[in-house]
Protein backbone atom coordinates (compact mmCIF):
# COMPACT_ATOMS: atom_id res chain seq x y z
CA UNK A 1 0.00 0.00 0.00
CA UNK A 2 1.09 3.87 -0.87
CA UNK A 3 1.41 5.79 2.02
CA UNK A 4 2.58 9.41 2.19
CA UNK A 5 4.52 9.35 5.30
CA UNK A 6 7.23 8.28 3.33
CA UNK A 7 6.99 12.25 1.70
CA UNK A 8 6.75 13.72 4.97
CA UNK A 9 10.19 15.69 6.20
CA UNK A 10 12.47 13.44 8.19
CA UNK A 11 13.56 15.62 9.70
CA UNK A 12 11.01 16.79 12.06
CA UNK A 13 10.52 13.47 13.39
CA UNK A 14 10.28 13.59 17.38
CA UNK A 15 13.67 14.32 18.45
CA UNK A 16 12.62 12.59 21.88
CA UNK A 17 12.64 9.57 19.86
CA UNK A 18 15.86 9.23 18.74
CA UNK A 19 16.99 8.05 22.09
CA UNK A 20 14.94 4.85 20.90
CA UNK A 21 16.11 2.85 18.53
CA UNK A 22 12.46 2.06 17.69
CA UNK A 23 9.64 4.26 16.65
CA UNK A 24 6.05 4.03 17.54
CA UNK A 25 3.87 3.87 14.19
CA UNK A 26 0.34 4.20 14.89
CA UNK A 27 -2.04 1.99 12.56
CA UNK A 28 -4.78 4.60 11.30
CA UNK A 29 -7.64 3.96 9.24
CA UNK A 30 -6.81 3.83 5.73
CA UNK A 31 -8.31 7.66 4.61
CA UNK A 32 -5.41 9.10 7.02
CA UNK A 33 -2.40 7.50 5.25
CA UNK A 34 -3.50 6.68 1.78
CA UNK A 35 -2.52 9.12 -1.20
CA UNK A 36 -5.60 11.30 -1.58
CA UNK A 37 -7.17 9.84 -4.81
CA UNK A 38 -7.27 12.02 -8.23
CA UNK A 39 -10.10 12.74 -10.84
CA UNK A 40 -10.43 13.85 -13.95
CA UNK A 41 -11.34 17.25 -14.15
CA UNK A 42 -12.00 20.31 -16.27
CA UNK A 43 -10.46 23.20 -16.06
CA UNK A 44 -10.85 26.54 -17.60
CA UNK A 45 -8.75 29.55 -18.53
CA UNK A 46 -9.19 32.72 -17.74
CA UNK A 47 -8.50 35.28 -20.83
CA UNK A 48 -8.60 38.36 -18.11
CA UNK A 49 -7.46 38.17 -14.43
CA UNK A 50 -9.73 41.54 -13.60
CA UNK A 51 -12.74 38.93 -14.36
CA UNK A 52 -11.92 36.29 -11.67
CA UNK A 53 -13.99 37.48 -8.71
CA UNK A 54 -17.23 37.69 -11.30
CA UNK A 55 -16.31 34.61 -12.73
CA UNK A 56 -16.05 33.25 -9.08
CA UNK A 57 -19.16 34.59 -8.01
CA UNK A 58 -20.98 33.17 -11.25
CA UNK A 59 -20.04 29.62 -11.13
CA UNK A 60 -20.54 29.48 -7.38
CA UNK A 61 -24.47 29.31 -8.39
CA UNK A 62 -24.33 27.21 -11.77
CA UNK A 63 -21.37 24.57 -10.76
CA UNK A 64 -20.56 24.58 -7.03
CA UNK A 65 -16.71 23.17 -5.90
CA UNK A 66 -16.69 20.49 -3.86
CA UNK A 67 -15.88 21.54 -0.52
CA UNK A 68 -12.27 20.61 -0.54
CA UNK A 69 -11.12 22.72 -3.51
CA UNK A 70 -10.44 26.23 -4.35
CA UNK A 71 -12.01 27.54 -7.16
CA UNK A 72 -8.73 28.69 -8.50
CA UNK A 73 -4.80 28.28 -9.46
CA UNK A 74 -3.79 31.61 -10.66
CA UNK A 75 -5.65 31.68 -13.99
CA UNK A 76 -6.88 28.39 -13.70
CA UNK A 77 -10.37 27.75 -13.01
CA UNK A 78 -11.99 24.66 -11.82
CA UNK A 79 -15.43 24.01 -13.75
CA UNK A 80 -16.44 20.20 -13.22
CA UNK A 81 -14.95 16.57 -12.80
CA UNK A 82 -15.07 15.25 -16.49
CA UNK A 83 -17.10 12.11 -15.00
CA UNK A 84 -20.20 14.81 -13.98
CA UNK A 85 -19.91 16.49 -17.34
CA UNK A 86 -20.56 12.45 -18.89
CA UNK A 87 -16.58 13.92 -20.58
CA UNK A 88 -18.19 15.96 -22.83
CA UNK A 89 -16.94 19.59 -23.15
CA UNK A 90 -20.00 20.52 -25.80
CA UNK A 91 -22.24 19.08 -22.32
CA UNK A 92 -20.16 21.46 -19.83
CA UNK A 93 -20.69 24.43 -21.55
CA UNK A 94 -24.22 24.06 -22.56
CA UNK A 95 -24.81 23.37 -18.55
CA UNK A 96 -22.75 26.65 -18.53
CA UNK A 97 -24.50 28.85 -20.64
CA UNK A 98 -27.97 27.80 -19.40
CA UNK A 99 -27.18 28.24 -16.13
CA UNK A 100 -26.22 31.93 -17.12
CA UNK A 101 -22.51 32.26 -17.68
CA UNK A 102 -21.02 34.02 -19.79
CA UNK A 103 -18.46 31.25 -21.17
CA UNK A 104 -16.53 34.01 -23.76
CA UNK A 105 -14.62 35.02 -20.60
CA UNK A 106 -12.74 31.83 -20.42
CA UNK A 107 -10.77 30.39 -23.24
CA UNK A 108 -12.27 28.38 -26.07
CA UNK A 109 -10.42 24.84 -24.89
CA UNK A 110 -10.74 23.64 -21.70
CA UNK A 111 -7.85 21.74 -20.10
CA UNK A 112 -7.92 17.91 -18.55
CA UNK A 113 -5.98 17.90 -15.51
CA UNK A 114 -6.08 15.12 -12.47
CA UNK A 115 -7.52 16.85 -9.36
CA UNK A 116 -7.98 16.11 -5.26
CA UNK A 117 -11.11 14.01 -5.09
CA UNK A 118 -11.45 13.68 -1.63
CA UNK A 119 -10.73 16.22 1.48
CA UNK A 120 -6.68 15.98 2.82
CA UNK A 121 -7.12 14.54 6.60
CA UNK A 122 -3.32 14.80 7.27
CA UNK A 123 -0.65 17.66 6.47
CA UNK A 124 1.17 15.03 4.26
CA UNK A 125 -2.14 14.31 2.41
CA UNK A 126 -2.43 17.94 1.84
CA UNK A 127 1.25 18.26 0.73
CA UNK A 128 0.49 15.72 -1.94
CA UNK A 129 -2.81 17.17 -2.94
CA UNK A 130 -1.15 20.49 -3.32
CA UNK A 131 1.06 19.32 -6.10
CA UNK A 132 -2.51 19.26 -7.94
CA UNK A 133 -4.51 22.09 -6.84
CA UNK A 134 -4.99 24.33 -3.89
CA UNK A 135 -7.23 22.66 -1.15
CA UNK A 136 -9.07 23.47 1.80
CA UNK A 137 -7.39 22.28 4.96
CA UNK A 138 -8.08 21.96 8.20
CA UNK A 139 -4.98 20.45 10.25
CA UNK A 140 -6.42 17.80 13.18
CA UNK A 141 -4.07 18.91 15.63
CA UNK A 142 -4.83 15.70 17.25
CA UNK A 143 -3.80 13.22 14.49
CA UNK A 144 -0.97 15.20 13.54
CA UNK A 145 0.63 14.25 17.35
CA UNK A 146 -0.42 10.89 16.47
CA UNK A 147 1.45 10.72 13.14
CA UNK A 148 4.45 12.84 14.18
CA UNK A 149 4.87 10.45 17.34
CA UNK A 150 4.88 13.40 19.71
CA UNK A 151 1.64 11.92 21.50
CA UNK A 152 3.66 10.51 23.98
CA UNK A 153 6.71 12.07 26.01
CA UNK A 154 9.81 10.35 26.92
CA UNK A 155 8.65 9.26 30.11
CA UNK A 156 5.94 7.19 28.64
CA UNK A 157 7.53 5.33 26.05
CA UNK A 158 10.31 4.45 28.79
CA UNK A 159 7.34 3.11 30.64
CA UNK A 160 6.17 1.27 27.36
CA UNK A 161 9.01 0.07 27.28
CA UNK A 162 9.69 -1.61 30.34
CA UNK A 163 6.14 -2.85 30.23
CA UNK A 164 7.25 -4.66 26.45
CA UNK A 165 10.50 -5.52 27.89
CA UNK A 166 8.45 -8.12 30.57
CA UNK A 167 6.06 -8.77 27.78
CA UNK A 168 9.56 -10.20 26.06
CA UNK A 169 10.64 -11.96 28.84
CA UNK A 170 7.52 -13.90 29.70
CA UNK A 171 7.43 -14.75 26.19
CA UNK A 172 10.41 -16.19 25.88
CA UNK A 173 9.95 -18.25 29.12
CA UNK A 174 7.04 -19.84 28.20
CA UNK A 175 4.90 -18.97 25.01
CA UNK A 176 3.89 -21.99 22.95
CA UNK A 177 1.05 -20.95 20.09
CA UNK A 178 0.66 -21.66 16.69
CA UNK A 179 0.97 -19.91 13.28
CA UNK A 180 -2.33 -17.82 13.35
CA UNK A 181 -1.03 -16.47 17.32
CA UNK A 182 2.12 -16.53 19.53
CA UNK A 183 3.71 -14.12 21.77
CA UNK A 184 2.50 -12.30 25.44
CA UNK A 185 0.00 -10.15 26.80
CA UNK A 186 -0.26 -7.21 29.59
CA UNK A 187 -3.09 -4.94 30.78
CA UNK A 188 -1.77 -1.90 32.61
CA UNK A 189 -4.10 0.56 34.27
CA UNK A 190 -2.28 4.19 32.74
CA UNK A 191 -3.74 5.67 35.35
CA UNK A 192 -1.55 4.30 37.67
CA UNK A 193 0.62 2.43 35.43
CA UNK A 194 0.03 -0.66 37.50
CA UNK A 195 0.36 -3.95 35.69
CA UNK A 196 -3.19 -5.66 36.54
CA UNK A 197 -2.57 -9.27 34.07
CA UNK A 198 0.08 -10.69 31.89
CA UNK A 199 -0.33 -14.33 30.37
CA UNK A 200 1.76 -16.15 27.54
CA UNK A 201 0.26 -17.80 24.51
CA UNK A 202 -0.85 -21.53 26.14
CA UNK A 203 -2.02 -23.29 22.86
CA UNK A 204 -0.74 -26.56 23.82
CA UNK A 205 -2.70 -26.81 27.06
CA UNK A 206 -6.46 -24.88 25.40
CA UNK A 207 -6.78 -24.01 22.01
CA UNK A 208 -8.39 -20.80 23.19
CA UNK A 209 -5.00 -19.74 25.11
CA UNK A 210 -3.81 -16.77 23.44
CA UNK A 211 -1.97 -14.60 25.53
CA UNK A 212 -4.58 -11.90 25.44
CA UNK A 213 -7.58 -14.33 26.06
CA UNK A 214 -5.78 -15.03 29.40
CA UNK A 215 -4.68 -11.55 30.11
CA UNK A 216 -8.78 -11.02 29.64
CA UNK A 217 -9.61 -13.34 31.69
CA UNK A 218 -7.01 -12.72 34.38
CA UNK A 219 -8.57 -9.36 34.89
CA UNK A 220 -12.10 -10.37 35.04
CA UNK A 221 -10.69 -12.26 37.91
CA UNK A 222 -9.70 -9.12 39.82
CA UNK A 223 -13.05 -8.12 39.78
CA UNK A 224 -14.48 -11.60 41.21
CA UNK A 225 -15.43 -12.87 38.18
CA UNK A 226 -13.47 -15.18 35.41
CA UNK A 227 -13.87 -18.17 33.73
CA UNK A 228 -10.88 -20.28 33.58
CA UNK A 229 -9.82 -22.90 35.96
CA UNK A 230 -6.04 -21.65 36.12
CA UNK A 231 -5.54 -21.84 39.72
CA UNK A 232 -3.83 -24.84 41.00
CA UNK A 233 -5.34 -27.29 38.04
CA UNK A 234 -3.89 -30.51 39.46
CA UNK A 235 -4.58 -32.03 36.05
CA UNK A 236 -1.91 -30.89 33.72
CA UNK A 237 0.05 -29.12 36.82
CA UNK A 238 -0.50 -25.59 36.01
CA UNK A 239 -0.77 -22.51 38.26
CA UNK A 240 -1.68 -19.46 38.32
CA UNK A 241 0.84 -17.08 40.36
CA UNK A 242 0.17 -13.92 41.98
CA UNK A 243 3.33 -12.09 41.44
CA UNK A 244 4.85 -9.41 43.38
CA UNK A 245 6.62 -6.96 41.54
CA UNK A 246 6.60 -3.36 42.37
CA UNK A 247 4.96 -3.78 45.65
CA UNK A 248 1.93 -4.93 44.07
CA UNK A 249 0.55 -8.24 43.45
CA UNK A 250 -1.48 -9.45 40.24
CA UNK A 251 -2.19 -12.55 38.84
CA UNK A 252 -0.15 -13.82 35.50
CA UNK A 253 -0.13 -17.19 33.65
CA UNK A 254 1.55 -19.33 33.22
CA UNK A 255 4.29 -19.61 36.44
CA UNK A 256 6.97 -18.78 34.75
CA UNK A 257 8.90 -15.98 36.68
CA UNK A 258 11.18 -16.51 39.96
CA UNK A 259 12.65 -14.00 42.16
CA UNK A 260 15.92 -14.67 40.32
CA UNK A 261 14.47 -12.84 37.10
CA UNK A 262 15.15 -9.07 36.72
CA UNK A 263 13.23 -6.68 35.67
CA UNK A 264 13.68 -3.07 34.26
CA UNK A 265 13.43 -1.06 37.53
CA UNK A 266 12.35 2.01 35.95
CA UNK A 267 9.08 3.80 37.42
CA UNK A 268 6.29 2.74 35.38
CA UNK A 269 4.13 5.35 36.81
CA UNK A 270 2.47 7.47 34.31
CA UNK A 271 1.59 10.25 35.47
CA UNK A 272 1.83 11.01 39.73
CA UNK A 273 -1.77 11.92 40.48
CA UNK A 274 -1.80 14.88 42.74
CA UNK A 275 -4.03 15.23 45.40
CA UNK A 276 -6.68 17.21 43.24
CA UNK A 277 -6.56 14.75 40.59
CA UNK A 278 -6.81 12.08 43.30
CA UNK A 279 -9.64 13.09 44.91
CA UNK A 280 -11.55 13.86 41.94
CA UNK A 281 -10.14 9.93 40.52
CA UNK A 282 -12.00 8.59 44.33
CA UNK A 283 -15.06 10.43 43.23
CA UNK A 284 -14.98 9.17 39.57
CA UNK A 285 -13.85 5.56 40.94
CA UNK A 286 -17.04 5.45 43.49
CA UNK A 287 -19.39 5.95 40.15
CA UNK A 288 -17.15 4.24 37.67
CA UNK A 289 -16.29 0.67 38.97
CA UNK A 290 -13.85 -1.18 36.92
CA UNK A 291 -16.08 -2.62 34.24
CA UNK A 292 -14.36 -5.24 31.81
CA UNK A 293 -11.01 -3.79 30.96
CA UNK A 294 -12.61 -0.31 29.98
CA UNK A 295 -9.83 2.54 29.36
CA UNK A 296 -6.96 -0.24 29.86
CA UNK A 297 -3.61 -0.68 27.78
CA UNK A 298 -2.87 -3.84 26.22
CA UNK A 299 1.04 -4.29 25.05
CA UNK A 300 1.19 -7.45 22.84
CA UNK A 301 4.14 -9.00 22.02
CA UNK A 302 2.81 -9.19 18.16
CA UNK A 303 0.14 -7.82 16.48
CA UNK A 304 -3.49 -9.73 17.52
CA UNK A 305 -5.07 -12.61 15.53
CA UNK A 306 -9.18 -11.89 15.22
CA UNK A 307 -9.98 -13.75 18.10
CA UNK A 308 -7.69 -11.91 20.27
CA UNK A 309 -8.27 -8.03 18.37
CA UNK A 310 -12.04 -8.74 19.17
CA UNK A 311 -11.65 -10.12 22.74
CA UNK A 312 -9.98 -6.79 23.46
CA UNK A 313 -12.50 -4.69 21.56
CA UNK A 314 -15.28 -6.72 23.58
CA UNK A 315 -13.28 -6.22 27.00
CA UNK A 316 -13.36 -2.22 25.79
CA UNK A 317 -8.98 -1.27 26.34
CA UNK A 318 -8.22 1.72 25.27
CA UNK A 319 -5.16 1.36 23.66
CA UNK A 320 -3.32 -1.30 22.07
CA UNK A 321 0.42 -1.36 21.77
CA UNK A 322 2.36 -4.17 20.10
CA UNK A 323 5.70 -5.53 18.63
CA UNK A 324 5.52 -7.02 15.72
CA UNK A 325 3.08 -7.55 12.65
CA UNK A 326 1.91 -10.89 12.02
CA UNK A 327 1.42 -11.09 8.41
CA UNK A 328 -1.21 -14.16 8.22
CA UNK A 329 -3.59 -13.42 11.01
CA UNK A 330 -2.96 -9.66 12.12
CA UNK A 331 -6.00 -7.43 11.91
CA UNK A 332 -4.93 -4.64 13.80
CA UNK A 333 -2.78 -3.54 10.55
CA UNK A 334 -1.86 -6.34 7.99
CA UNK A 335 -4.80 -8.60 7.02
CA UNK A 336 -6.92 -5.46 7.93
CA UNK A 337 -7.83 -2.32 10.42
CA UNK A 338 -10.51 -3.48 12.70
CA UNK A 339 -10.70 -0.54 14.55
CA UNK A 340 -11.41 1.34 11.36
CA UNK A 341 -14.58 -1.14 10.53
CA UNK A 342 -17.76 1.30 10.69
CA UNK A 343 -20.34 -0.32 12.43
CA UNK A 344 -18.21 -1.69 15.62
CA UNK A 345 -19.43 0.13 19.00
CA UNK A 346 -16.38 0.43 20.75
CA UNK A 347 -12.91 1.89 19.14
CA UNK A 348 -8.94 1.12 20.34
CA UNK A 349 -6.03 3.22 19.35
CA UNK A 350 -3.58 0.69 18.10
CA UNK A 351 0.72 1.55 17.57
CA UNK A 352 2.90 -1.44 16.40
CA UNK A 353 6.83 -1.51 16.62
CA UNK A 354 7.26 -1.36 19.75
CA UNK A 355 10.66 -2.73 20.87
CA UNK A 356 10.47 -4.24 16.84
CA UNK A 357 13.88 -5.78 16.71
CA UNK A 358 13.76 -7.27 20.12
CA UNK A 359 10.21 -8.80 19.56
CA UNK A 360 11.33 -10.11 16.59
CA UNK A 361 14.40 -12.49 17.80
CA UNK A 362 11.84 -13.26 20.82
CA UNK A 363 9.32 -14.84 18.54
CA UNK A 364 11.87 -16.37 16.45
CA UNK A 365 12.57 -18.40 19.73
CA UNK A 366 9.06 -18.88 21.02
CA UNK A 367 7.53 -22.81 21.08
CA UNK A 368 5.16 -23.01 18.06
CA UNK A 369 2.75 -26.06 17.70
CA UNK A 370 0.89 -27.22 14.64
CA UNK A 371 -2.71 -25.61 14.52
CA UNK A 372 -4.39 -27.48 12.37
CA UNK B 1 -33.18 -33.92 14.37
CA UNK B 2 -34.09 -31.35 11.57
CA UNK B 3 -31.94 -27.62 11.43
CA UNK B 4 -35.67 -25.96 13.00
CA UNK B 5 -35.62 -28.45 15.78
CA UNK B 6 -32.47 -27.82 17.18
CA UNK B 7 -32.66 -23.93 16.10
CA UNK B 8 -35.58 -23.63 18.60
CA UNK B 9 -33.30 -25.92 21.44
CA UNK B 10 -30.64 -23.15 21.06
CA UNK B 11 -33.19 -20.45 21.30
CA UNK B 12 -34.89 -22.60 24.85
CA UNK B 13 -31.00 -21.70 26.01
CA UNK B 14 -31.18 -17.85 24.60
CA UNK B 15 -34.25 -17.84 26.68
CA UNK B 16 -32.54 -19.07 29.83
CA UNK B 17 -29.69 -16.32 29.60
CA UNK B 18 -31.79 -13.69 29.32
CA UNK B 19 -34.07 -14.67 32.51
CA UNK B 20 -30.22 -14.69 34.16
CA UNK B 21 -29.81 -10.79 32.82
CA UNK B 22 -27.31 -12.14 30.24
CA UNK B 23 -27.87 -11.53 26.32
CA UNK B 24 -30.07 -13.71 24.99
CA UNK B 25 -27.78 -15.96 22.49
CA UNK B 26 -28.05 -19.99 22.43
CA UNK B 27 -25.80 -22.12 21.25
CA UNK B 28 -25.36 -26.01 20.52
CA UNK B 29 -22.24 -27.79 19.05
CA UNK B 30 -23.66 -31.01 17.39
CA UNK B 31 -21.30 -34.02 16.95
CA UNK B 32 -22.38 -37.10 14.61
CA UNK B 33 -25.55 -35.95 14.82
CA UNK B 34 -26.07 -35.42 18.16
CA UNK B 35 -25.98 -32.46 20.72
CA UNK B 36 -22.72 -32.47 22.90
CA UNK B 37 -22.28 -29.16 24.21
CA UNK B 38 -24.99 -26.36 24.72
CA UNK B 39 -24.09 -22.89 25.98
CA UNK B 40 -25.07 -19.19 26.34
CA UNK B 41 -23.72 -15.97 27.29
CA UNK B 42 -22.10 -15.75 30.82
CA UNK B 43 -20.01 -12.17 29.84
CA UNK B 44 -21.77 -10.64 33.22
CA UNK B 45 -21.94 -13.76 35.45
CA UNK B 46 -17.77 -14.03 34.88
CA UNK B 47 -17.22 -10.03 34.42
CA UNK B 48 -15.64 -11.09 30.83
CA UNK B 49 -16.52 -9.62 27.94
CA UNK B 50 -15.31 -12.24 25.86
CA UNK B 51 -17.51 -15.31 27.36
CA UNK B 52 -19.84 -15.60 24.71
CA UNK B 53 -22.34 -19.08 23.86
CA UNK B 54 -19.89 -20.56 21.66
CA UNK B 55 -16.54 -19.98 23.69
CA UNK B 56 -18.73 -21.97 26.22
CA UNK B 57 -19.70 -24.74 24.56
CA UNK B 58 -15.89 -24.83 23.35
CA UNK B 59 -14.88 -25.24 26.74
CA UNK B 60 -17.38 -27.98 27.56
CA UNK B 61 -16.30 -29.59 24.34
CA UNK B 62 -12.73 -29.83 25.45
CA UNK B 63 -14.00 -31.43 28.57
CA UNK B 64 -15.95 -33.90 26.37
CA UNK B 65 -12.79 -34.93 24.89
CA UNK B 66 -10.64 -35.28 27.91
CA UNK B 67 -13.59 -37.56 29.71
CA UNK B 68 -13.95 -39.46 26.42
CA UNK B 69 -10.18 -39.63 25.38
CA UNK B 70 -11.14 -38.00 22.02
CA UNK B 71 -8.58 -36.23 20.30
CA UNK B 72 -9.92 -32.86 19.99
CA UNK B 73 -8.89 -30.89 16.98
CA UNK B 74 -10.84 -34.27 15.24
CA UNK B 75 -13.89 -34.03 16.60
CA UNK B 76 -14.12 -30.22 16.11
CA UNK B 77 -14.00 -31.05 12.40
CA UNK B 78 -17.06 -32.97 12.21
CA UNK B 79 -18.56 -30.26 14.45
CA UNK B 80 -21.73 -28.47 13.13
CA UNK B 81 -22.64 -25.00 15.31
CA UNK B 82 -26.26 -24.27 15.94
CA UNK B 83 -26.11 -20.31 17.27
CA UNK B 84 -29.43 -18.13 17.78
CA UNK B 85 -27.33 -15.06 16.92
CA UNK B 86 -24.31 -14.86 13.99
CA UNK B 87 -20.98 -15.28 15.53
CA UNK B 88 -19.29 -12.56 16.35
CA UNK B 89 -15.89 -11.53 14.69
CA UNK B 90 -14.33 -13.14 17.98
CA UNK B 91 -16.05 -16.26 18.25
CA UNK B 92 -16.26 -16.79 14.41
CA UNK B 93 -12.15 -16.59 14.43
CA UNK B 94 -12.13 -19.27 17.18
CA UNK B 95 -15.01 -21.77 15.41
CA UNK B 96 -12.47 -21.27 12.14
CA UNK B 97 -9.19 -21.83 14.16
CA UNK B 98 -10.87 -25.33 15.27
CA UNK B 99 -12.12 -26.19 11.42
CA UNK B 100 -15.40 -26.66 12.27
CA UNK B 101 -17.47 -28.46 9.76
CA UNK B 102 -20.56 -25.87 9.51
CA UNK B 103 -22.53 -23.01 11.06
CA UNK B 104 -25.83 -22.47 11.58
CA UNK B 105 -27.09 -19.37 12.78
CA UNK B 106 -30.73 -17.62 13.53
CA UNK B 107 -30.39 -13.30 13.09
CA UNK B 108 -27.66 -11.26 11.87
CA UNK B 109 -25.32 -9.78 13.85
CA UNK B 110 -24.88 -6.33 12.50
CA UNK B 111 -22.89 -5.19 15.24
CA UNK B 112 -20.35 -7.77 15.67
CA UNK B 113 -21.20 -9.99 12.80
CA UNK B 114 -17.55 -12.15 11.79
CA UNK B 115 -19.55 -14.40 9.07
CA UNK B 116 -20.76 -11.63 6.89
CA UNK B 117 -22.72 -8.77 8.95
CA UNK B 118 -19.04 -6.38 9.90
CA UNK B 119 -16.19 -8.41 8.65
CA UNK B 120 -16.07 -11.52 6.72
CA UNK B 121 -12.78 -13.29 9.19
CA UNK B 122 -13.32 -16.50 6.52
CA UNK B 123 -10.68 -14.31 4.57
CA UNK B 124 -8.31 -14.38 6.79
CA UNK B 125 -8.10 -18.29 7.16
CA UNK B 126 -7.37 -20.99 4.86
CA UNK B 127 -10.05 -23.12 6.42
CA UNK B 128 -13.77 -22.99 4.56
CA UNK B 129 -16.40 -23.43 6.78
CA UNK B 130 -20.14 -24.09 5.38
CA UNK B 131 -22.27 -21.23 6.87
CA UNK B 132 -26.69 -20.63 6.64
CA UNK B 133 -27.98 -18.07 7.87
CA UNK B 134 -31.23 -16.70 9.09
CA UNK B 135 -32.81 -20.18 10.36
CA UNK B 136 -35.79 -18.83 12.30
CA UNK B 137 -34.06 -15.25 12.63
CA UNK B 138 -37.01 -13.71 13.61
CA UNK B 139 -37.72 -15.36 17.21
CA UNK B 140 -33.51 -14.75 17.86
CA UNK B 141 -33.88 -11.17 17.19
CA UNK B 142 -37.11 -10.83 19.19
CA UNK B 143 -35.37 -12.26 21.98
CA UNK B 144 -32.48 -9.46 21.75
CA UNK B 145 -35.09 -6.63 21.45
CA UNK B 146 -36.24 -8.12 24.43
CA UNK B 147 -33.20 -7.74 25.87
CA UNK B 148 -32.26 -4.24 25.42
CA UNK B 149 -35.73 -3.35 26.24
CA UNK B 150 -34.77 -3.51 29.97
CA UNK B 151 -31.37 -2.12 31.51
CA UNK B 152 -28.05 -3.86 31.63
CA UNK B 153 -28.15 -4.68 35.32
CA UNK B 154 -24.47 -5.48 35.30
CA UNK B 155 -23.34 -2.32 34.00
CA UNK B 156 -21.80 0.24 35.68
CA UNK B 157 -24.28 3.45 37.66
CA UNK B 158 -22.76 5.60 35.44
CA UNK B 159 -23.61 3.92 32.03
CA UNK B 160 -27.49 2.87 33.27
CA UNK B 161 -30.03 4.86 31.61
CA UNK B 162 -28.67 5.11 27.97
CA UNK B 163 -30.52 2.28 27.01
CA UNK B 164 -29.29 3.05 22.91
CA UNK B 165 -25.53 2.47 24.16
CA UNK B 166 -25.91 -0.83 26.24
CA UNK B 167 -23.59 -2.95 25.04
CA UNK B 168 -25.02 -5.91 23.09
CA UNK B 169 -21.56 -8.25 24.06
CA UNK B 170 -22.61 -10.83 21.23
Amino acid sequence: MDTVHQHTDKSKDNESQMKFNWKLQPILPDEYTRLPSLEKSFIGILKDKKNISKVIVDLTNSLPTPQHLKRCSGLRIYLAYVNKVNGSQTNLKALLVENGFDISLLEDDYEIADIPSVAPRTKAQMTYALKYWPVNFHPNPYVEALISGSVFNDAQLRSLETYMKIAICIAEKSAVGTKDCNGSAIIVDPVNGNILSMAASSIDKHPMWHASMLAIDLVARLQGGGSWNLFNNAKDGTKIVESKYHNRMFPYYPECLNTKDSFPSESLLFKKPDQKNKNLKKKIDSKYEPYLCTGYWAILLQEPCPLCAMALLHSRVSRIFYGLSNPQTGILGSQAILHSIPGLNHRYQVWSSLLLDTCRKTLEKCRWIDGS
Amino acid sequence: MNVVEWMDKALEKAEESLKKGEVPVGCLFIYENKIIATGSNTVNETRNATRHAELNCIDDILVYCQENNYNYKEVFKNIDVVVTVEPCIMCAAALHQLQIRSIIYGCANDRFGGCKSVFEVSKVYETKINVVGNVKGNEAMQLLKDFYKGTNPNAPEAKKGRKKKVDNNE
